[in-house]
């Protein structure tokens, strides 16, 4: 009797692994509103560290089971190409504050103590792909500091992550659609050098 | 930079009351002022009950609501920074100024401003004013756009200062001071009622900065 119950929660278990499987495609589409695209976690157990997206409402997803919309409300047009932000004319601009009807995109690492990392974390984005001559530009408009940037020649292509909790400015300067790949690396004081799976992030720009 | 004579004085007189009472921010019912140093704080939070417009203090960190003469608003000394190039309204690139960001940063007060407690349809065009009409020192209240450009709402030299907020809605400022000591900004809120055209007022409102040298 027992055996037949293991048996039966097994195959409810791989069917259900197959159903996940099957609806992989059918993502959450995160379009506006506070949303830590990295969310940053430490399994002490398997001396692992790992990446969610956490929206507003605490629900944690899995990175590959969410689309960021950057829709038309983001677009805005400028009159020049500033180096390392934005190309003359469209880009799509998530703000740095909070702004109804747009995306309001941070991160941060409460689940995870920093002080144990020696206060900082490393999100190295590993690879990535967008549409023809689109970048992205992560940065800090107030102190005017570069977090992250597609292009090698503004930015080493990581970002130190040293808050709790913290929101900058993403420009995307074409439509189309951009995947975003992370791998997170940081030394723990006790257990030495960690790292996380390679996690892919899709936007969906315009 | 302002320097006004009384600030010195009390500026004196006030530390001797915070050490006191400094550090847990969230000891409360001494009789004394409360300290907010950390944190999700909305300094200037409006409400509007019984006829009457109130401002008050509103510590998201802990639920906790204070009158505004209730708390000292502390900015640790881990807020002085220079200024940087481009905010000349700060001084002189370069030069010591304590900052408390827009943004969360962990060990800073994150203060801002929010009238989620004003319902809609209450004020004209669910908006209500925000003024400083005057702050001890060198104090300036801005924002930053998302290509850095500097919005300034309060600057000290100028004069009182305005902006506007939604009913329902919610804001965060940079609040930067000159030097470390004591600031009083005097504040006022108001808003014309949508059902009768009266304009309603807070009056005239005293807030505490301590800068941490």
């Amino acid at each position: 009797m027992r055996s037949t119950m293991i048996k039966a929660g097994a195959a409810l278990g791989a069917a259900a692994a197959l159903l996940f499987a099957g609806t992989a495609q059918a993502a959450t589409t995160v379009g506006s509103g506070h949303v830590d695209v990295l969310a940053l976690a430490y399994d002490d157990n398997a001396n692992k560290l790992d990446l969610h997206v956490e929206l507003a409402n605490g629900t944690v997803l899995e990175p590959a089971d969410v689309l960021f919309d950057v829709h038309s409300a983001h677009q805005v047009t400028t009159a020049s190409a500033t180096n390392c932000r934005t190309d003359l004319g469209t880009n799509w601009v998530l703000p740095r504050l909070e702004t109804a009807g747009k995306l309001w995109a941070g991160w941060n690492t409460e689940a995870l103590t920093l002080a144990s990392f020696g206060g900082s974390v490393t999100a190295d984005l590993v690879s990535y792909t967008a549409p023809s001559g689109g970048q992205v530009a992560v940065y800090d408009a107030s102190t005017n500091t570069t977090r992250l940037h597609t292009d090698p020649a503004c930015d080493d292509g990581a970002i130190a992550v040293t808050e709790t909790h913290h929101h900058p400015t993403w420009v995307f300067t074409q439509p189309g659609t951009y995947t975003l790949t992370f791998q997170l690396s940081a030394t723990h004081t006790t257990n030495g050098a960690v790292t996380s799976d390679p996690v892919t992030y899709t936007f969906d720009v315009g | 930079m302002r320097t006004v004579t009384k600030y010195a004085a009390v500026a004196a007189a006030a530390a001797a009351v915070l050490a006191a009472t400094a550090a847990p921010a969230t000891a409360q019912g001494s009789g004394r002022y409360t300290v907010l140093s950390e944190g999700h704080v909305d300094v200037f939070g409006l409400a509007y009950e019984d006829g009457a417009l109130d401002l008050h203090v509103h510590d998201e960190e802990h639920a906790a609501e204070y009158a505004p003469g209730e708390v000292v608003l502390k900015a640790n000394n881990e807020a002085k920074t220079t200024i940087p190039a481009g905010y000349d309204f700060l001084g002189a690139p370069g030069d010591d100024v304590w900052i408390l960001p827009d943004t969360e940063v962990a060990g800073l007060l994150f203060a801002g401003y929010g009238a989620e407690e004003i319902a809609p349809g209450d004020f004209a065009n669910d908006t209500l004013t925000l003024t400083v009409h005057d702050a001890w020192g060198d104090v300036d209240l801005y924002t930053v756009d998302d290509f850095g450009t500097p919005a300034v709402e309060f600057d000290s030299d100028e004069g009182p200062g305005s902006w506007q907020v939604t009913a329902g809605g919610h804001g965060h400022l940079n609040w930067a001071f000159g030097e470390a000591g004591l600031y009083k900004l005097t504040v006022e809120a108001e808003g014309v009622l949508a059902a009768t055209g009266e304009t309603v007022s807070t009056g005239e409102v005293d807030y505490w900065f301590w800068v941490e040298a």
